[in-house]
């Protein structure tokens, strides 16, 4: 009895948690026997400019710029097929998927120095916002209802003055 | 107490067995590369680099045929730091051509862009780190001068 506070605490602390990062959306919750997404890369489409970035195991290629006051709209794919590690091509379109079809997945998105840039979206993809010139990174995870299922390497990006 | 390090001493030993089995592993960090600036090394001056990784200034390059070119490549991070390409015995730059008649040749903390025959070609490069590349260039267009065409101004 003396530890009921641990649980509502715990709950609590959990809220808190998917509050602070965006991008995390109405989630409902998984179908028991769904099954689990495979994923091997994400890969970040600039609708604006069309720059393509994308991680490979532990690194990415390609990163994002984004001028103070300025925007970038990103969409976000992933892939289930990995690379070699000597092949630092971009993966096929044909093998690009998004979260659209999966409601049960949801994509928080925290930014390391929140002064430099601003991140709103929902499991599709978002905005990135430059507030302040200078470089930070970019965090990106896959949960499955209030589970991580997997987690990018932490994407560099640069705000220009 | 006998038998007690009797066991002490028999899990030590399963545990070296264990460490030499699964040796530790040098994990080195990937190099956190925004640019890459290349200057001539006589002369220091800055031949090309790239902007945000997306474009190069200085292209195309051109050369004349049988050509070498001695650069210095510098990789630049994203605060604006430069990366150590020397002392990082990990890393190395390395170049790709989409035609065999230029090549890049790594040295240590520098390389040699070799003009083989006269054409064109596109030239990228890498920052590799052990296995993979931490950076790949932009395609740099590079044009090779026929040599009796540079005689003369040389």
């Amino acid at each position: 009895m003396r530890f009921t506070w641990i649980q509502p605490a715990r709950t609590a602390l959990l809220a808190l948690a998917l509050a602070a990062c965006g991008g995390g959306g109405d989630v409902t919750a998984p179908p028991a026997d769904a099954p689990r997404l495979e994923i091997a890369s994400v890969v970040i489409e600039d609708t604006g400019t069309g720059d393509i970035m994308f991680s490979h195991d532990n690194h990415w290629h390609g990163f994002p710029v984004v001028a103070v006051g300025g925007r970038r709209s990103l969409r976000v794919h992933f892939v289930k097929q990995g690379r070699a590690p000597d092949d630092h091509d971009m993966p096929p379109r044909n093998e690009w998927f998004s979260l659209a079809n999966h409601a049960d997945h949801s994509l928080p998105v925290v930014i390391e120095d929140p002064s430099r840039a601003q991140w709103e979206g929902d499991r599709l993809g978002g905005t990135l916002t430059g507030r302040a010139a200078g470089a930070s990174r970019i965090s990106f995870r896959l949960f499955r209802g209030t589970t991580t299922v997997w987690e990018a390497p932490p994407l560099n990006f640069t705000v220009r003055p | 107490m006998p038998r007690r390090s009797s066991f002490l001493a028999l899990a030590g030993a399963a545990l070296l067995l264990v460490a030499c089995e699964h040796p530790i592993a040098v994990v080195t960090p990937h190099a956190e590369i925004a640019d890459l600036v290349f200057s001539d090394s006589a002369s220091r001056a800055v031949v090309m680099r790239t902007t945000d990784n997306r474009t190069w200034s200085g292209a195309p390059f051109v050369m004349c045929a049988d050509d070498v070119r001695t650069l210095v490549p510098q990789a630049i991070d994203f605060r604006g730091q430069s990366v150590d390409l020397v002392s990082r015995r990990d890393l190395e730059i390395r170049g790709e051509s989409t035609q065999p008649n230029v090549v890049w040749e790594p040295l240590r903390g520098r390389g040699r862009l070799l003009a083989l025959a006269p054409g064109t070609t596109r030239v990228r490069f890498l920052v590799w780190h052990l296995t993979h590349a931490d950076l790949v260039s932009p395609w740099l267009e590079v044009t090779v001068l026929p040599a009796a065409n540079c005689a003369a101004s040389r």
